[in-house]
């Protein structure tokens, strides 16, 4: 059953890639080995393991409902997903594997995504070309990490990661604006308002080309002020963009609350990272995560959720239990972010732990709660 | 779809946000401007700012946003004046419009910086040779705008008006104002623009005192830093005056607009 449509196997893998991608960090800071190495190995997993396991389980059911193609199904997604598999495998034998035989683990699966992407750029309307050039940019982000490690290219591996977290974000303000009309009138529809709104383009434009402007600033020149500005005037845009969801109770339901916080974390990380930049004593490393944990995995839950419910041929509303994972990872953001500036001290417990094993138990959960309906097919009995 | 006044305060409150992200990439760009050509040219932001609150904190800044306020809004109230008796006349009678619009002309072609000069010999280096410069600049402009105004008011709907007895102080403000204020206010906007930068220029030149007099000194001793803080302070004054001010009439002024069927809130909320 999973293997007929591509978000069912990629969301069903994706909860256990999030918590392996975490998994060795409380070791490491509770005996008090951390950063280093470490600190690559997890970001590399979060961004090219975890988020990249959801932007494939997005990709491969949004493009062919968009532009109708033909859905990436049976043998070719079970090669995909072996790719993916793959990489994870490499990098969890990294150390025991030689460095060249984990990149070219690794380097398989964004390539071969990229390219069930393609096909969808040569129909007529609602070409994916905005995600296909960040696909290709994230594949060359990958491809400069790999040859990092094997010393050919000299370039600080945390500089790509970050880059390749702006990455995201402007995928995610490139999701939303296809996602948010749809979720906010059905939003609209449940608390009993007529559905007609109309969301002008000017604001998802300025908050995704601000954050390509922060993505190259980032990977140019990481310290330079220029970048904080940049950095500020993102979060602004971000801010900015808040005002397509202010529709009074809709706001209160949950596929729009959750991009609501999403874009509340994404204002908190991009506004703190220009501020430490430009001088102020904020730690970058904690407003990274509130990019990372807070803005990015809100959406990835949020879009889990959403995608699980309606292509499995069920009507909104979303079943109450949809709260229950942002909202621990909500938590765990809020103490990855906060502890570094209240309590530097209580890092190890507080600051990596407890967020890992928050972290954890949302993905867990979400994994005990929505699985059932991917392993099952459509209630309405249609194909998919 | 009608919203509530405190959802749309909230909606242009929270529309700063885009404008801070216009300004912002601005500042960046200044930023850029200064690592590439360096204090001298450009100074920093960081150092703008830091070199304005320096500067507010010796006590310089506030008596000279006021100084300069003043001498802005009291010529411009003059020209309000004289611009909007003497538009409403030409607007009213053929003759008057013959015999001003020449002179409304003619004033209007006399550059800005002529008049300073002329003001500085008549009054010396005042307040008062400011505030006159920006009366004669900026009451052709109102002047301009009220006559049109007056001249267009719609004859068929007077007549309706009276025919049904309404009372003159409701045939002022609900006939003639709502005509009016679509000619005057943009007339009237552009004049307050053009008071702030005419002042600054003024107070520049004739050394009274202001924000002007701040940019002179700064200018007498090639203190870049000092004088992008001075600009900076015009900059905040005319961004104050045209959100917290000019804007929200205007959008007052447009509610027709907004309440057309078929616009979303979304589609017109913030800048």
């Amino acid at each position: 059953m999973v293997w007929v449509y591509g978000f069912r196997v990629f969301f069903l893998i994706l909860p256990l890639a999030a918590m392996g991608a975490v998994a060795p960090l409380p070791l490491l800071w509770l005996g008090g080995a951390g950063g280093g190495a470490m600190g690559a190995w997890h970001g590399h997993e979060q961004v090219f393991g975890f988020l990249a396991a959801a932007l494939a389980g997005f990709l491969l059911t949004a493009l062919p409902s968009w532009t109708g193609c033909r859905p990436v199904t049976g043998g070719a997604l079970k090669a995909m997903a072996a790719l993916w598999l793959a990489g994870r495998i490499g990098f969890w034998l990294d150390g025991v594997l030689p460095p060249w035989l984990v990149a070219l683990l690794d380097l398989g699966f964004l390539p071969a995504l990229l390219a069930t992407a393609l096909p969808a750029l040569g129909r007529k309307e609602r070409r994916p070309w905005e995600f296909c050039l960040v696909l290709a940019a994230l594949i060359a982000g990958n491809a400069a990490f790999h040859l990092e490690r094997l010393g050919v290219v000299a370039v600080a591996a945390d500089r790509i990661l970050f880059a390749a977290i702006d990455l995201f974000l402007v995928l995610v303000a490139v999701a939303a604006g296809r996602i948010l009309p749809v979720t906010i009138r059905s939003a609209l529809v449940e608390v009993g308002q007529p559905p007609d709104i109309r969301l002008p383009p000017g604001r998802r434009h300025l908050a995704a080309a601000t954050l390509c402007l922060m993505a190259v600033a980032e990977l140019a020149a990481p310290h330079s002020p220029v970048t904080g500005w940049l950095a500020l005037a993102a979060a602004c845009a971000q801010a900015d963009r808040m005002t397509e969801m202010h529709h009074g109770a809709a706001l209160r339901r949950p596929q729009v609350m959750l991009f609501y916080m999403a874009h509340l974390w994404m204002v908190v990380g991009l506004g703190g990272l220009g501020l430490a930049i430009l001088g102020l004593p904020l730690d970058p490393l904690a407003m990274r995560h509130a990019l990372g944990l807070g803005a990015a995995a809100t959406t990835v839950l949020a879009v889990m959720s959403i995608v699980a419910l309606r292509h499995t041929g069920r009507p909104f509303p979303l079943p109450r239990a949809v709260w229950v994972a942002p909202a621990l990872v909500g938590l765990a953001a809020a103490l990855r972010v906060g502890v570094p500036h209240l309590d530097p001290e209580a890092m190890g417990v507080w600051g990596v732990t407890v967020p890992a094993l928050l972290w954890s138990a949302a993905f867990g959960f979400w994994l005990w709660r929505f699985a059932p309906w991917l392993t099952a097919p459509r209630v309405d009995g249609q194909p998919g | 779809m009608s919203r509530s006044r405190a959802a749309r305060i909230l909606d242009y409150v929270w529309g700063g946000w885009g404008a801070g992200a216009s300004l912002l990439l601005l500042t960046a760009l200044w930023e850029a401007g200064h690592g590439a050509y360096g204090t001298l040219v450009l100074p920093a932001p960081r150092d703008t700012f830091a070199a304005l609150w320096t500067m507010s904190e010796a006590g310089k800044v506030l008596p000279a946003v006021l100084e300069t306020s003043r001498n802005a809004l009291g010529g411009f109230l003059a020209a309000t004046l004289a611009g909007g008796v003497l538009g409403a006349a030409a607007g009213a009678s053929d003759m008057m419009r013959r015999l001003l619009q020449p002179i409304a002309t003619l004033l209007l072609g006399i550059p800005a910086i002529a008049w300073v000069v002329l003001s500085l010999l008549w009054f010396g280096g005042t307040g008062l040779a400011v505030m006159f410069t920006v009366l004669i600049t900026t009451a052709p402009i109102v002047f301009a705008g009220t006559a049109q105004g007056v001249r267009t008011l719609d004859g068929s709907l007077r007549r309706m008006a009276l025919a049904f007895r309404v009372p003159a102080p409701v045939l002022l403000w609900d006939v003639y104002l709502p005509h009016m204020l679509s000619y005057l206010f943009p007339a009237l906007a552009a004049g307050l623009a053009l008071s702030w930068k005419v002042t600054v220029m003024a107070e520049l030149l004739s050394g009274a005192g202001g924000i002007g007099d701040g940019l002179a000194s700064a200018r007498v001793q090639v203190d870049t830093v000092k004088a992008m803080a001075w600009v900076l302070a015009v900059v905040g004054l005319l961004l104050a005056v045209e959100y917290l001010l000019l804007e929200p009439v205007r959008r007052h002024l447009q509610v027709w607009r907004r309440e057309m069927p078929g616009t979303g809130a979304a589609g017109t909320g913030g800048f």
